[in-house]
């Protein structure tokens, strides 16, 4: 059958080549019970397009980069390399914990990259009314935005943890790494998983009582840093005679509370330098691992207060009672 | 049919009462609610939205309860705020894709309606870029394009022409004269232009300090009680108003040189009438016409009635 030669062969300018009027939509919509993780992968995948995020994140890889390098120089001259022996007796804990120490700033600068901007930028943009009038609750809308910071930043504590203890495993499964380490694993994924809950609750709590997130990280900054530049302080200026004394005092902030609770999960002694005046020189002072109920307690306590403070502040409109 | 009911529905924001003890239907089509600032048109959709705890009362959207099914209720509607909003950092596609997500739709269904509902809109060609960079008159496309993505069956459209240039007002009317008219949803437009509603709704409700003074269809508002006459003087006379009374008939306003008339009985031959009154009284008529009701005489009206 020959096509009609009156039909043009082409569309005119006139003719739309598709529908573009309104189609009422007919499929699907779900009543999902985990409707805060659309929220989450939303904001994650925000998060990932930034690229001071990426350049933070192979920052926060370094520390455990560098132990994994240490322990490799160490199997191959083990003269020229020190021993990474520590003095409990487990040579590997020590190790995984000192690179989470050096992670923990990393920990904090991703919390604010993050976290300053999940609920603020959201006020700001009146982002409230989008979500609240979709099939959405306050309490989704708080974990979805509270899970997006808690799961970047444990994927950054966990990812290098992870891949060192793999590295490990598989180089020294003959010289008895399992048999020594037996816990290993999981006291890196319940250390990985403290700085996550704790930063991810105070930066969203903060972050919902601001329009601007930049103003909400600082206000984060100023407390993480005071308090951390405060207890230390205070603990060095009261104990300076003895700083294996006090050690709980050494953890009263946000970044005492992390460190002390990732200190509990490792089981490790800290040593720290302290001047001695009878030998006048410094020397290593062993510091204990800090009490874990009182730091559970104050981190529980600082956890909720954020989230309380985030759910205080989700509306999807203002409303001003007189 | 309504696709939404109030009844005794009470509002406190505070000691302050936002509604009172309001019963209302809102019927299907297109419907035009209207009210002075404060009158509570706001604080009716934030309570049908499940925004705010009413003291007493109920509501109703499609048959589920507003305070007992929010999330249900949410899911059958659409809201276009007032205010600018949207989600930082998001282009159109992905702004429109995410709400329809949160709306419940698969992320496949979600991301091919947004490219639909942006065309629809005008933002076809814009789709790509970053809602924030956005001028007034196309956010509030992106506003409405987002309260439509998911295929609500009712949309609330809050002031949607604010901010739009002339040309840019036009196109958001008959948009919203065609979601309603011709694709079936229905649309509640609350909006202090009463053009607007004029043009885009076949009913109305007039709300004033939490109640609903006035409601029905705007061509049944419309029609006038009795014979009306607009009558226009070559200067305002209290003599012609006198005359107009002595011979049956009641001024309902007067504006300067121009008047309203009323006679409650037909009158066969008005020309007739008003020229005898202006001879008896020394007026001079310019002009006169048949009134015809605007939506402004209707809101007046409920306005000024106690």
């Amino acid at each position: 059958m020959s096509p009609d030669p009156n039909l043009p062969l082409e569309p005119t300018p006139s003719q739309p080549i598709a529908d573009l009027s309104y189609r009422h939509f007919d499929g699907p919509l779900h009543n999902r019970t985990l409707r805060w993780w659309t929220i989450t992968l939303a904001m994650i995948r925000l998060t990932l397009r930034k690229p001071g995020f990426w350049i933070l994140v192979a920052l926060a890889m370094l520390p455990h980069l560098i132990r994994g390098f240490q322990i490799y120089l160490q199997s191959q001259v083990p003269q020229a390399a020190p021993d990474l022996t520590g003095a409990s007796g487990s040579r590997f804990a020590p190790l995984f914990f000192q690179a989470f120490d050096g992670q923990k700033f990393f920990f904090f600068l991703i919390a604010l990259q993050a976290g300053a901007g999940t609920i603020a930028a959201d006020n700001r943009a009146n982002a409230l009314l989008v979500y609240l009038s979709k099939p959405i609750t306050k309490g989704d809308y708080l974990l979805g935005k509270w899970m997006s910071v808690f799961l970047t930043l444990t994927a950054v504590a966990l990812v290098p943890a992870l891949l060192l203890y793999l590295y490990c495993l598989l180089s020294y499964s003959s010289n008895g790494f399992l048999h020594r380490e037996p816990w290993l694993l999981v006291q890196l994924i319940g250390a990985s998983l403290v700085p996550g809950i704790l930063h991810s609750s105070l930066i969203v709590g903060l972050s919902a009582w601001s329009k601007s997130p930049r103003m909400a990280g600082a206000a984060y900054a100023g407390l993480y840093l005071v308090s951390s530049i405060v207890a230390v302080t205070v603990w060095g200026i009261r104990y300076r005679g003895d700083l294996a004394r006090g050690v709980l005092e050494r953890h009263l902030s946000i970044d005492g509370v992390i460190g002390g609770l990732a200190q509990n999960c490792y089981q490790v002694t800290l040593k720290v330098p302290q001047f001695s005046r009878r030998s006048m020189e410094f020397q290593l002072t062993e510091i204990a691992i800090p009490d874990l109920w009182p730091l559970l307690l104050l981190g529980a306590t600082l956890t909720v207060l954020g989230l309380a403070a985030a759910r205080a502040r989700i509306h999807a409109v203002e409303v001003v009672r007189g | 049919m309504s696709v939404a009911s109030v009844s005794n529905l009470t509002v406190r924001y505070g000691t302050r009462t936002a509604l009172t003890e309001l019963s209302v239907e809102i019927p299907e089509g297109c419907v035009g609610l209207l009210g002075p600032n404060g009158a509570g048109k706001s604080t009716l959709i934030k309570t049908l939205l499940g925004f705010v705890r009413p003291a007493s009362g109920t509501g109703e959207v499609f048959g589920y309860d507003v305070m007992r099914e929010p999330l249900r209720v949410r899911q059958q509607i659409g809201l276009m705020p007032e205010q600018d909003c949207h989600i930082p950092g998001m282009n159109a596609v992905t702004f429109v894709a995410y709400a329809g997500e949160l709306a419940g739709m698969s992320a496949k269904d979600a991301l091919r309606r947004a490219h639909e509902v942006l065309e629809y809109a005008g933002l076809g060609e814009a789709r790509y870029r970053n809602v924030e960079t956005y001028s007034t008159g196309m956010k509030q496309r992106i506003k409405l394009a987002q309260a439509l993505v998911h295929g609500p069956r009712l949309l609330f459209l809050d002031e949607p022409t604010n901010g739009l240039d002339p040309a840019g007002r036009e196109e958001m009317l008959h948009l919203i004269r065609d979601i309603s008219h011709a694709k079936g949803v229905n649309v509640v437009v609350s909006s202090h232009l009463l053009p607007d509603i004029e043009r885009t709704c076949d009913q109305v409700i007039v709300m004033r300090a939490g109640r609903v003074v006035q409601h029905g269809a705007i061509a049944t508002l419309r029609q006038t009680r009795g014979t009306q006459i607009d009558v226009e003087l070559r200067v305002a006379s209290e003599p012609f108003l006198e005359a107009i009374r002595v011979r049956g008939g009641t001024v309902l306003y007067q504006t300067g040189s121009r008047c309203r008339l009323l006679f409650s009985d037909p009158l066969p031959d008005p020309g007739r009438l008003l020229f005898e009154a202006a001879a008896a009284s020394g007026a001079q008529l310019r002009g006169f016409r048949p009134s015809a009701r605007t939506l402004e005489d209707i809101f007046l009206e409920a306005m000024e009635e106690p």
